[in-house]
């Protein structure tokens, strides 16, 4: 069942994700030539301000990519669970688990393509200005750079790595399931569901990130005992756990309250 | 076979009553073999239930029988067929009088206004 | 096992009481309509039967399971609303009832498909309100379910696709299987029930077989609602 979920969630999400990229890639093509028009320094106003103008809208088009994924998992959470079309998703033979689960993968399935979508414009942005072999140098670098933390071995850069990808899977989950529970919540009420809804979200919004605030300020002031423990790589992985585990923690109590007012609280009109 | 229903009688006790003439008159002919419960109550428009309690009560008055898998078949008893028939004519025939003594007609009137519809008819 | 047993089943939401203290038991092989004006709840009782809504007391089981996704499985409900997605064509729709449920007959939904002259390829988006509750109909009806919930089914169509819809009830007909119509057009489906019940203001008034009213009161459930209902 949890395939079958995933395989349509992703369906109605690629009805509207792929145009995006395909958009967005567009627009990048556009915007080169764009830029290659104002470093030619024309005196044409005209052309001078379609290159502006292409620029300006690059950029909001980046903008507006990045919250792609969210925006579009919060709308079609909206509209396929708490529309009318959760006549249908609340009545198929599926637990609330599975039904918010198949969603939440989906979900960060599409930000990993939108990781790659955005990898790909600095790609075609900078083929001209960039070679690959400096990219392989900077890589290079990187990893060596790693390599001189106090006890770094390939073991602890593997985990690392892995801790940092986890970590990245469970922050944009957090994001979402987030935004699920301000929506389960708000449209439980019988009058002004989207407000309450907005409200929720920048309340819980705030929660989290003042939560976040406060591990900072907990962990800078034990700084001083930490410090040599910090650096090196087992300070490095033992900071990026502790972060998945709170932002694992936050995430799953988001997700049980939607789960609880999906299953006890839903009011479909 | 007018499948058309009053308000006030149950539907079941409708059809034995349909279902009955239908016999009698020979639409359903002795021995004939009856639709499945499910495509009757089709033809019909009306619940299977219904029916099927309708046919039921048909097998117990005897002008109908059940062979098991094969389905319902009209009685081929003659005999049974005819005094059914006679059954349902002198109810029919009360019910004529009846409503022909509230007009206030005479039995000769009745005769009279018989004779004159069967000269018609030809 | 009955296939849907209430006992003390209530629903409240804030100050209003939806359901009081419903008992009901349902056996498999009957036509029920659940009759009642506006606001009798009948709405609510449909949704706690397909786990839309979780009783605020007493309990409410379809073939013995809690409502979930195992009942889910066998509980076949039409909305009264448009529940497909929009963007769906009819044969994408068809696709998604064959994958989810396992009792759905493809060639019963591809016949009725044929009968009521549906476009595989139209998207519902383009379809007129009477042909999507054509589709929404032909899906529900296509599953072997053992608990069909019908929420107003003939309310906005013409009298040629009632007449369809009530043959096809008929045609569907399983003595394992019990469905539940709520409707306003009592007339309309009564030759079609066996049992009715009377929902008013959250309570049932009455729980009885068509037949047993008609010979008891000597008149249809239509003029006996009528009078029981008079404002």
């Amino acid at each position: 069942m949890l395939r079958k979920l995933i395989k349509h969630e992703f369906r109605a999400t690629a009805r509207i994700m792929w145009p995006i990229f395909g958009g967005m890639l567009a627009l990048t093509l556009l915007m080169r030539f764009g830029a290659m028009l104002i470093l030619e320094r024309n005196d044409n106003f005209f052309l001078n301000g379609i290159s502006i103008l292409t620029v300006m809208l690059f950029f909001a088009g980046l903008f507006a990519l990045a919250f792609a994924p969210l925006v579009v998992s919060g709308s079609r959470f909206k509209s396929s669970v708490l529309g009318n079309e959760g006549y249908l998703t609340m009545t198929l033979p599926v637990s609330t688990n599975q039904m918010l689960v198949s969603k939440l993968i989906t979900n960060a399935v599409w930000y990993a393509a939108t990781a790659i979508v955005f990898a790909l414009i600095l790609a075609v942005l900078s083929a001209e200005f960039v070679n690959m072999g400096d990219i392989g140098e900077v890589i290079g670098n990187l990893i060596r750079g790693l390599r001189h933390l106090k006890g770094a071995e390939i073991g602890h850069i593997a985990l690392i790595l892995l801790e940092l990808l986890l970590d990245a899977v469970v922050s944009v989950t957090l994001g979402t399931v987030l935004v699920y529970a301000a929506f389960a919540i708000g449209f439980s009420a019988n009058k002004h569901k989207s407000l309450w809804t907005v409200l929720l979200i920048y309340v819980f919004f705030h929660i989290v990130s003042n939560a976040w605030i406060a591990v900072l300020f907990f962990f800078g002031e034990k700084a001083d005992r930490w410090v040599d423990f910090m650096s090196g790589a087992q300070g490095m992985e033992t900071i990026l756990a502790a972060a998945l585990l709170a932002t694992l923690a936050l995430a799953a109590v988001f997700y049980a309250v939607t789960h609880y007012f999906l299953t006890h609280r839903l009011n479909l009109e | 076979m007018d499948w058309t229903f009053r308000n006030d009688l149950p539907i079941y006790t409708q059809l034995m009553q349909l279902l009955s003439e239908g016999i009698v008159s020979g639409v359903y002919a002795p021995g004939e073999k009856l639709p499945s419960v499910r495509d009757f109550a089709l033809e019909a428009g009306v619940n299977p239930n219904t029916m099927q309690r309708a046919l039921t009560d048909l097998e117990r008055e005897g002008l109908v029988f059940s062979v098991r898998t094969s389905g319902r078949f009209v009685t081929e008893n003659a005999e049974m067929i005819r005094e059914a028939k006679y059954r349902m004519a002198e109810e029919k025939t009360k019910e004529f009088l009846n409503s022909m003594k509230k007009i206030g007609c005479s039995a000769q009137e009745i005769v009279t206004l018989l004779e004159q519809m069967k000269e018609e008819e030809k | 096992m009955s296939i849907l047993e209430c006992k003390a089943l209530s629903k409240r939401f804030g100050a209003t009481q939806a359901l009081e203290s419903i008992e009901l038991e349902l056996e498999g092989g009957h036509i029920v309509g659940l009759l009642g004006p506006n606001g009798s709840g009948k709405t609510t009782l449909i949704k706690l039967c397909n786990g839309l809504l979780t009783p605020t007391g007493g309990t409410v089981r379809i073939d013995g399971m809690t409502p979930g996704a195992g009942t889910k499985a066998i509980v076949s409900y039409l909305p009264e609303r448009n529940a497909l997605p929009e963007w769906m064509t009819t044969a994408q729709a068809v696709d998604y009832y064959a994958d989810f449920f396992e009792d759905f007959n493809r060639d019963r939904a591809k016949e009725m498909i044929a009968n009521l002259g549906l476009q595989e390829n139209q998207r519902i988006k383009t379809m007129s309100k009477g042909t999507r509750e054509k589709l929404q109909l032909i899906l529900t009806m296509s599953r072997e379910a053992k608990l069909y919930l019908l929420d107003e089914p003939i309310g906005g169509v013409d009298p040629a696709t009632r007449d369809y819809i009530l043959h096809t009830i008929i045609s569907n007909y399983n003595p394992d299987a019990t469905v539940i119509i709520s409707t306003h057009l009592i007339t309309d489906v009564e030759p079609i029930l066996d049992e009715v019940i009377f929902l008013r203001e959250g309570k049932v008034v009455l729980y009885n077989s068509v037949d047993n009213i008609r010979e008891e009161k000597g008149k249809s459930v239509d003029e006996l609602f009528r009078e029981v209902f008079k404002c």
